[in-house]
């Protein structure tokens, strides 16, 4: 039986539901105590900028919602090269983010009990 | 013991498969024997409405419901069934309005598997 979940966000904020959707299915995991974890994996890295500004699209914060995940102790990674890729420095990033290399994601899927993807 | 295995599913009932590969990939999951649950997250919600009437396409909402009155359970996101517009009670029989908290943990902590089906 799965123990733990892998939430991969691929997609960027706002325009699409995915990344909102995958972080909100990453909460749900970690409120009921399974073991979780989120990676921002390709465009998925734009959900890691402090400089978002949901209230411009009367979104909600994708920002607010990858820092609600850090009351359950859910680490949420950034993969290093494709912030590189995107010519994203780590201080345009907001607080409590962990970057890795894209080689973690490999070690990541292999901790983990199921992966999903958004 | 039989294994079991979680679709969630993120695609609408129509302009894409997505709804009928999941489905079709219960269905063949359950004929080798697997317990199989499914969850509708996103636009997948829109796939358990009843009375739809495709024309010329496959119907995933009796697709679903065949699959549900065979054993394989079923459950969609209140809040984005909500979001749609729909009510409680627009949905197949064989479908559960419930929750990510929920169902879905319930779900995936029940499962051998999970298969993620969206574009």
């Amino acid at each position: 039986m799965a123990e733990s979940t892998l939430v991969l966000v691929t997609r960027p904020p706002y325009g699409l539901e995915e990344a909102f959707a995958g972080l909100r299915l990453g909460l749900a995991m970690a409120v009921n105590g399974m073991k979780t974890s989120v990676v921002l994996v390709e465009d998925g890295v734009y959900n890691a900028l402090v400089s978002q500004k949901a209230e411009a699209v009367k979104m909600p914060s994708n920002m607010d919602a990858t820092k609600e995940l850090y009351d359950f102790d859910v680490p949420v990674y950034v993969v290093k090269e494709d912030l590189d890729a995107r010519a994203i420095p780590e201080s345009a990033l907001f607080e409590g983010l962990k970057v890795v290399p894209a080689s973690k994601v490999r070690e990541l899927v292999e901790e983990h009990s199921v992966v999903t993807t958004f | 013991m039989a294994k079991t295995l979680t679709i969630l599913w993120r695609s609408g009932s129509m302009m894409a498969m997505d709804a009928n590969v999941a489905s079709k990939l219960a269905a063949a999951a359950r004929a080798k024997g697997y317990n199989v649950r499914m969850f509708g997250y996103g636009e997948g919600v829109t796939a358990v409405k009843k009375g739809q009437n495709p024309k010329r396409f496959p119907n995933v909402g009796n697709e679903l419901e065949a699959l549900g009155r065979d054993g394989v359970e079923q459950a969609i996101c209140e809040t984005c069934y909500a979001a749609r517009g729909f009510e409680r009670g627009e949905e197949i029989p064989t479908a559960k309005v419930g929750s990510l908290t929920n169902n879905l943990f319930k779900f995936v902590s029940e499962s051998d598997r999970l298969v993620t089906i969206a574009r």
